[in-house]
């Protein structure tokens, strides 16, 4: 086939035609990209406003973690009205999953006076997060904890979906802590530097000092872990720092696996007439409980580790922070 | 009968392409759990249907045949995306709740069907009246089957929560199988009886002239 019978042929036409075609088609999509593009902030605008509800203008504030139970992704103040979108991470959920959420935080007078919508964005490992109803987030707003901190065991919970639940009870909680910091009016947490605290909640953890007897009751309340949520476990540490009474007030085994903790822990003997170093003694090979890991070879491995791993986290808190609640109490008499 | 009402009638109703050709499963059994995006996906279509056509009709002199297939496909996939961009920019709720399926629509034998069956043979205003027909009972046997999937299925309409009664399964891909079914079995049981109608009138109305013939 010669040059010229080519550009005379068929081929060559159809060649030209669908070039032409797929011209036309790239200078018109082109030219329709740059009219209808949505820009980053377009997007940013209309996820805000979705979620908001309405129109309004956001100050981007510097996100930091006052709540070792939640992650602060994003955080904006809303111009328009001084509440807070908080966009927060709330760990504990099924499987050591963790839930994502946007909270607006309200604010009125300088303080926070009240959660507004609390929306899902994302979650990891939450194979019940279908089963969160809206009216348990609806909750949030209509039916608010006292100091705005919420958890499952007030009944701030979706049946079926209880450690999804309990991470997005974190997350709110965990926004809420961010914009109280943001406000300058996050309570100072006292047991902070404290030792074994990576499994206390130490916001809902209290203790009572006696002057006389030298004994300090802790109330504590666990954070959740895997299977197990929330424990109130109210300990007795006498002087020596020796656990004379060890008594769970709210068990967090959910489903069956309460009735396969270990019987010792249930009723706290385990427990009682230890100090720190026996508690540590019940580990194996010098485990220093940074993780559940730290149980194995011991008699706390049952059908639910989890339950007891919190459960000698609490034990272990107690009596290793006795002499510093001592100190404190001391310390603050001395002031008095 | 008049070309276009003829046209019309055969998109809509007597060649409707979802319940007569069965053409465009894809999407009917992905969207009509929900009403809104039953009825944004039929109207999307209906917008690249007509479009398609239009342009085909008017290319079908200037495409060679040997390579019309490949570039019905270029003018399709370039009007599908088009349509995303403008959905959203415009309307961008309709966007996420089409999802994926919002692309398939490339694919759709729907239109690439009315552009070789019909718009490569005839002209512009006859290929726009096709596409708006077939556009318009995609819509409508989407939007039908969207409202019974999403009313037994969810309790609701367009989102709005009507009862509390529901059967969870219509929810699903599965159940609208099912409702797609019935609604095929209905929608020819009726059409046989109209054509059958039909018959029997003309029938009557032959035997009646045939009849004053020979009196």
């Amino acid at each position: 086939m010669s040059v010229k019978e080519f550009f005379k042929g068929n081929v060559f036409k159809c060649l030209i035609a669908l070039l032409c075609v797929l011209l036309v088609s790239g200078i018109f999509l082109t030219v329709m990209n740059s009219l209808l593009y949505v820009t980053d902030e377009e997007r940013f605008e209309r996820a805000i406003n979705k979620i908001y509800g309405k129109s309004v203008k956001t100050e981007s504030v510097q996100v930091a973690d006052y709540n070792s139970n939640a992650t602060i992704n994003e955080a904006y103040k809303i111009k328009d009205d001084g509440n807070y979108l908080v966009k927060s991470t709330g760990k504990g959920g099924f499987e050591n999953g963790t839930v994502t959420c946007w909270v607006v935080v309200k604010v009125k007078g300088g303080k926070v006076s009240g959660v507004g919508k609390v929306v899902i964005d994302s979650n990891k490992s939450q194979s019940y997060i279908s089963k969160i109803s809206q009216s348990f987030l609806n909750s949030f707003e209509s039916n608010p904890a006292a100091d705005f901190y919420f958890t499952t065991a007030d009944g701030y919970l979706t049946s079926g979906a209880s450690m999804s639940s309990n991470a997005i009870c974190n997350a709110v909680n965990g926004a809420v802590d961010f914009v109280n910091a943001q406000l300058g009016n996050l309570a100072e947490d006292i047991y902070a530097d404290f030792m074994y605290v990576s499994n206390i909640n130490t916001k809902l953890t209290s203790h009572e000092y006696n002057a006389e007897t030298k004994e300090v009751v802790f109330h504590i309340a666990t954070n959740s872990f895997g299977n197990a949520v929330q424990f109130s476990i109210d300990v007795t540490v006498g002087e020596n720092g020796i656990i004379s009474d060890y008594t769970i007030t709210k068990n967090g085994s959910t489903g069956s696996y309460a009735s396969q903790m270990l019987p010792s822990v249930l009723d706290g003997t385990l427990f009682e007439g230890k100090d720190i170093d026996g508690i540590m003694a019940i580990l194996k090979d010098g485990a220093d409980l940074g993780s559940i890991g730290s149980l194995n070879g011991s008699e706390l491995i049952t059908g639910a580790t989890q339950s007891n791993y919190l459960c000698i986290s609490a034990a272990a808190f107690a009596a290793a922070n006795y002499q510093a609640v001592t100190e404190l109490e001391q310390g603050g008499e001395e002031n008095e | 009968m008049n070309k276009y009402k003829k046209i019309t009638l055969d998109g809509l109703i007597f060649q409707n392409p979802t319940f007569m050709l069965v053409l465009g499963t894809c999407p009917t059994l992905g969207l009509i759990s929900s009403a809104f995006s039953a009825m944004g996906m039929g109207l999307t279509v209906l917008v690249v249907l007509t479009l398609s056509n239009i342009i085909i009709s008017a290319l079908r002199k200037v495409i060679p045949s040997s390579v019309r297939i490949p570039c019905y496909i270029v003018i399709i996939a370039t009007l599908v995306t088009f349509m995303r961009m403008f959905l959203e920019k415009f309307l961008p709720d309709l966007y996420d709740s089409l999802g994926g399926f919002l692309a398939l629509i490339v694919v759709n034998c729907i239109i690439l069907g009315r552009a070789e069956a019909f718009a490569s043979k005839n002209g512009v205003a006859e290929s726009a009246v096709d596409g708006i027909s077939n556009g318009l009972g995609f819509t409508a046997a989407l939007t039908v089957m969207g409202i019974i999937c999403e009313f037994l299925g969810k309790g609701s309409l367009f989102g709005a929560q009507i009862m509390n009664f529901q059967i969870g399964m219509l929810a699903t891909p599965a159940g609208a199988f099912l409702v797609y079914g019935i609604c095929i079995a209905v929608f020819v049981y009726i059409i046989d009886n109209f054509e059958r109608a039909r018959r029997v009138k003309a029938n009557k109305l032959a035997r009646e002239n045939l009849l004053k013939e020979e009196a």
